[in-house]
């Protein structure tokens, strides 16, 4: 077998497996019908996965930290955001304040 | 938030902003497959069907480097959010194929919109049309990135930093919330030792460790609310990203 044909394989495997994980979610989310408390539970869960999805892709890198421009850019982004500049700028900012401080010669 | 006004959960404004933003990080994506000596159809095509990018990206370097068997599990590992992601969303998923192309697009940027909205129906417009946007920015920026080739040096560029400040953007409405504040941020400073520390896609998952912090404020949500209500009920209070 190819090396192509195994990593379009295994590609396969994990489109599959993340539908599967996705659909899955929303068929236990039926069985909780009943119990607001517990859906408002997981609802707040998804909230906090989502901010430590933001805070990890921030500061690490696989298991490694990411460096000082990566997140002061998404700090100063984060900044822009919270006073209500437009998406695209906080977006092209995040990226300009990274590069810029890379350029810098900031790690 | 402009709660029981009857339009659209989302404009067709942001939903290009989304995109053209996932288009950016995808353009880095590309590169990067391409880099790693894959042919130009294979990240946009990856793109289409399994539509996790950070998934993507850790499968592609993972299997180029090792093996894709190794870098599957991991892979797949990076994406379990999506069991509670599905969860919380559930009766913004619709019915039928309504349900099944919702659940294919539920990625991060889609279920931050749609946990912002409280009305099931607007949550799931919000779902379809941020997801398809992405279906649309993540692969063609893909092509893009794998068409300019090994030129673009993501971290040079900056672009590594755009999908973290996409999420914080989504996030902070959920922090101006009292209730929800404490644990968002408990959950942030949670995760990050929990990534250092355990295999890739485990450190998000820690930031549940900071749901007590929520639920013991969970009381005022339900005052008011009645026990027996939906999860839908007072659009000011629930949990919520986005905006």
């Amino acid at each position: 077998m190819s090396e192509l044909v195994a990593l379009l394989l295994g590609g396969l495997v994990l489109a599959v497996g993340t539908y599967a994980m996705r659909a899955g979610g929303g068929a236990i989310g039926d069985l909780l019908q009943p119990y607001p408390r517990l859906q408002l539970a997981v609802e707040d869960s998804a909230v906090l996965i989502l901010a430590s999805v933001m805070a990890t892709s921030a500061l690490t890198d696989g298991q490694a930290y990411a460096g000082w421009a990566r997140p002061a850019g998404v700090a100063l982004s984060g900044l822009l955001a919270w006073r209500g500049v437009p998406l695209p700028i906080v977006l092209l900012v995040a990226a300009g304040a990274t590069a810029g401080l890379r350029a810098l010669g900031v790690a | 938030m402009s709660s029981g006004q009857r339009t659209d959960a989302v404009s067709l404004r942001t939903v290009a902003m989304i995109s053209l933003s996932m288009a950016l990080v995808g353009v880095a994506y590309g590169a990067m497959s391409v880099g790693a000596g894959l042919p130009v159809w294979v990240a946009p095509l990856l793109g289409v069907v399994v539509l996790a990018g950070s998934s993507e990206m850790l499968y592609v370097g993972l299997a180029t480097a090792t093996s894709p068997w190794l870098a599957l599990p991991a892979a797949l590992l990076v994406n379990v959010r999506h069991v509670p992601y599905g969860m919380a969303l559930r009766p913004a998923l619709g019915q039928g194929a309504t349900r099944a192309y919702r659940a294919h697009v539920m990625n991060d940027e889609a279920v931050a919109f749609a946990l912002a909205e409280r009305d099931p129906e607007r949550s799931g417009s919000a779902l379809t049309r941020i997801g398809t946007g992405v279906l649309i920015g993540w692969p063609a920026g893909a092509l893009a990135g794998g068409l300019l080739g090994r030129g673009i040096d993501q971290y040079a560029f900056g672009l590594d930093a755009i999908f973290p400040a996409v999420i914080l953007a989504l996030v902070l409405p959920a922090l101006k919330r009292a209730r929800l504040r404490p644990a968002v941020i408990g959950a942030a400073i949670v995760s990050v030792p929990a990534a250092l520390l355990l295999p890739e896609g485990l450190g998000p998952l820690a930031g549940v460790l900071a749901l007590p912090l929520a639920l013991w404020r969970s009381r005022e949500v339900f005052v008011g609310r009645g026990e027996d209500d939906g999860s839908f009920g007072d659009p000011d209070e629930g949990s919520g990203a986005g905006r």
